[in-house]
């Protein structure tokens, strides 16, 4: 990571806007590493103030991919927090911005059961199934969908 | 504009900050080897 994806313009913008960012050696920081429950490095977690997470990745990550979980975990984040209409609004980003990564599926998965618990109406989780098949018909968010068609 | 990420090493100093600026930590656990 340290040698492609943080000398990233982009990656250095989005994280210090978004974040706190805080490193741990794997090596010398063993207790936080096993507090934390990683097993292979990299982990990344994002973990709110309240010390509760909201979402992990492990292993390499491109600059593109790491945008894209970034910006999927934030939306978790909002959405852990019951904020659907703030987590609606990062799910449609990550859409948008990263249609071809495999963030995009969970994102649109995502963003119908956001609408769905902002209006409570069903048809906003069978329009999303229906977009599922769509853009990702081989997706294993578009098969956990189709008990909404 | 930052030309690279400014990292904390240390947990309590990173969650005080989070609560400041209401932000989300980024928590990296890598391998230097």
């Amino acid at each position: 990571m340290g040698a492609v994806t943080y000398p990233s313009q982009d990656v250095v913008d989005f994280v210090n806007a978004n974040f706190i960012p805080l490193k741990f050696d794997s090596a010398r920081d063993q207790k936080r590493f096993n507090e934390f429950n990683a097993q292979w490095t990299p982990t990344i977690i994002i973990y709110d103030q309240n010390q509760k997470e909201h979402h992990r990745t492990t292993g390499y990550l491109s600059p593109e991919t790491f945008l894209s979980e970034m910006r999927l975990g934030l939306a978790k984040m909002e959405y852990d927090l019951k904020r659907y209409n703030e987590a609606l609004q990062a799910y449609k980003q990550v859409i948008q911005a990263y249609p071809e990564t495999a963030a995009a599926p969970e994102a649109l998965y995502f963003s119908g059961v956001c609408n769905y618990m902002a209006t409570h109406d069903p048809s906003h989780l069978k329009e999303t199934f229906t977009a599922l098949k769509e853009k990702y018909p081989r997706s294993d968010w578009t098969r956990k969908a189709e008990v909404w068609s | 504009m930052e030309n690279q990420i400014i990292w904390k090493t240390d947990l309590k100093e990173a969650l005080k900050t989070s609560r400041k600026e209401n932000k989300p930590l980024l928590i990296d656990f890598f391998n230097p080897g």
